[in-house]
């Protein structure tokens, strides 16, 4: 380690060779000066550690010496000690104003001398430990920065548009930081079923940011695969608790629209309440029922949603709680109450412009405390897609030669919704481009009518009125959870026939069958759990033929090659 | 903001919360649940009646300290809650992992 050094100036050669050989004595390094300019060559040539000067000095006097020294040792904190036979006041106030930062008066005691050095030093090293952690700090600024960037740039990706999925659906956000804690997608299942969800992350920024992830994941996947909302909390639920600590969780709430817009379900685990607007009157629909999303996968985890019979033309408003806590200049609270009042008592045209506005104005610009989202789903039939075909699929599909048979007991479709994990099946063994959607339409309605009216039972005219479609559901869960030998069979065989390729779904149930001699207006009745029942299959297929009993149906499906 | 406890002679942890109970009490919580912890606790009663607000990292830590204690129901007691405070929790619906006096 190299010597400590100190610059010495002194004009008068006796007292600077004295103290110059008490310094070394000290271990210290000396190096000297006789005169103010000099000194201020060397202490740029050198850089020396500490510098100790008299007042009066030949050439360039001491104060301007020393403020010349400060103004250039900006980096680095350099201690100066004056040492001066003055005694008076004014001088010796001098000393520390023009940037010394120290005094001692002749005649000195060498021990004072070493001692004040002593406390230069610890403050100097004080200094360099300041200037390390501010270094330090800066470059750990610099790359979270950095890492702050890219997630932002998947978050984007991940989450893309969010609410660009639908003309129904409008979104309104206000950030409180960089990522937005919340979470909104919207996409249409193949069979044009509307899944929307809305969620909040515990904790802010990156948290959310890194969540965004397997749930958009999920979310968009699923959907695409025409898994019900109860599916994909499922899903969602396991993986979060599955890949993140135990004190990160997600407030969410799902909504599913029937694509005739005949009912919706919902999913509300820790979100604030869902609220329904019909001819101008706004009121409570579903409140928080569940656990949040990445908390439990036990059985305290419960993933069925609330099923709600519509006119259609109604509309739902979700909210994060972020607009619960928008606090107004006396810095009280929107809450549950406010927030209901306000949805209660607009009147306008904008309705849901008007909602936002009211919302945002509260905070009247001082920033949010937290997320503000606001969704409105506009539940109008009128507005749903009647294709939703996309042109994904690049290549055109050969139709192939294959045959696929299933059986599957009652604990099968306990868990899982068959229509996605049959149409899965069928899609990874053949591309019908242009046809996929259909295709899981025929299969969701067939398989679906199997299920609730062939092996459980369920009497589908019960679903006419809001009370019956309540029961009916609850009877579905009932159902579903005894324990008798209930199966569906699924037999799927396709072939090529003149450049069109011919899908034949044969579905049979353990059921008792129906009347099939019942008149094509009472088989209408028969609405599968998509609701636009057997009819709709007629119109997409070549044939549907029933056999005597009632209890297995054939579809055959011809679609043209591309 | 801050978080003081204590070990009473029945061996339960005592803590008590003030202020606002949200991420920047992060650190100051885990260091209180590892002296918990290593001291072989496993009851804990959590005073809030001083707490002023709450967020969703409070609902987190207080999952955490609920998984330390082994996942049983209701070791946790949460004590003087403010309606609003227990609103949150209700909406969450963790009335069930916590005993709520």
């Amino acid at each position: 380690m190299s010597p400590y050094t100190v610059l010495l100036v002194d004009s008068n050669k006796t007292e600077r060779l004295a103290v110059a050989t008490m310094l070394e004595a000290a271990s210290y390094s000396v190096i000297q000066a006789d005169d103010g300019d000099r000194a201020l060559e060397l202490f740029v040539e050198d850089s020396p550690d500490m510098v100790i000067t008299d007042v009066l000095l030949k050439g360039l006097g001491g104060y301007d010496l020393v403020s010349e020294i400060k103004r250039l040792s900006i980096s680095r904190f350099i201690p100066v000690l004056f040492i001066t036979a003055l005694r008076d006041s004014d001088s010796l106030v001098k000393c520390v104003s023009c940037g010394g930062d120290d005094f001692m008066v002749k005649p000195y005691e060498y021990d004072i001398f070493l001692v004040k050095m002593v406390g230069l030093r610890r403050i100097q090293a004080m200094h360099e430990e300041i200037i390390d952690a501010n270094n330090t700090l800066k470059r750990h600024d610099s790359s979270l920065q950095s890492e702050l960037s890219l997630a932002e740039h998947v978050y984007d990706y991940m989450v893309g548009s969010g609410g660009g999925g639908s003309d129904l659906v409008r979104y309104f956000r206000a950030s409180a930081s960089r990522f937005s804690g919340d979470i909104f997608l919207s996409a249409y299942t193949p069979s044009g079923t509307l899944n929307v969800i809305l969620c909040d992350f515990s904790g802010h920024g990156l948290y959310a940011a890194i969540g965004a992830i397997p749930v958009s994941d999920l979310f968009y996947a699923m959907t695409k695969k025409g898994f019900h909302i109860e599916d994909i909390v499922k899903e969602i639920n396991n993986k979060l608790c599955a890949i993140f600590p135990v004190e990160m969780f997600c407030a969410a709430v799902l909504v599913e629209v029937s694509p005739a817009c005949e009912y919706i379900s919902i999913w509300n685990g820790g979100m604030p309440d869902v609220y329904i607007r019909s001819n101008e009157r706004t009121n409570m629909l579903a409140q928080s029922l569940n656990i949040p999303l990445g908390v439990s996968v036990g059985d305290d985890f419960n993933s069925k949603p609330l099923v709600v019979k519509i006119e259609g033309g109604e509309r739902l408003y979700l909210t994060s709680d972020g607009v619960l806590v928008e606090k107004n200049k006396d810095g009280e609270k929107l809450g549950e109450k406010g927030f209901s009042r306000l949805l209660r008592t607009i009147i306008s045209d904008d309705y849901f412009g008007e909602v936002c506005r009211e919302v945002t104005s509260m905070s009247e610009g001082n920033g949010h405390a937290d997320d503000v989202s606001i969704v409105e789903i506009f539940l109008s039939p009128e507005l749903f897609p009647v294709d939703v075909s996309k042109a994904n699929e690049v290549s055109s599909s050969v139709p192939r030669h294959w045959q696929i048979d299933m059986k599957l007991y009652k604990d099968v479709f306990r868990d899982v919704s068959l229509a996605p994990f049959v149409s899965n099946v069928v899609n990874s063994v053949q591309s019908m481009t242009g046809h996929k959607e259909n295709v899981f339409t025929v299969i969701a309605e067939m398989v679906n009518n199997a299920v609730d009216h062939g092996v459980l039972g369920l009497d589908s005219s019960l679903k006419r009125d809001p009370e019956g479609f309540a029961q009916y559901f609850m009877s579905r869960d009932e159902r579903l959870l005894s324990d008798d030998d209930g199966w569906v069979s699924v037999s799927i065989g396709h072939h090529a026939e003149n450049d069109q390729g011919v899908l034949e779904l044969t579905v049979e149930d353990s059921g008792s069958g129906f009347d099939v001699n019942l008149k094509d207006s009472d088989m209408s009745e028969n609405a599968g759990y998509c609701g636009r029942g057997l009819p709709l299959i007629k119109k997409l297929c070549k044939s549907l033929v029933f056999n005597k009993k009632g209890n297995c149906a054939t579809a055959t499906y011809r679609w043209d090659v591309e | 903001m801050s978080i003081s406890f204590i070990e009473d002679s029945d061996g339960i942890f005592s803590m008590k919360i003030q202020g606002d109970f949200d991420y920047t009490l992060h650190e100051d919580f885990r260091e209180v649940m590892s002296s918990a912890e290593s001291s072989g606790l496993s009851r804990f009663t959590v005073n809030m009646s001083d707490v002023d607000e709450m967020d969703s990292s409070a609902l987190g830590m207080l999952l955490l300290l609920r998984d330390s204690c082994g996942v049983d129901d209701r070791k946790i007691e949460i004590a003087g809650c403010r309606p609003e405070i227990y609103a949150l929790f209700m909406t969450a619906n963790f009335d069930k992992y916590f005993n709520f006096i």
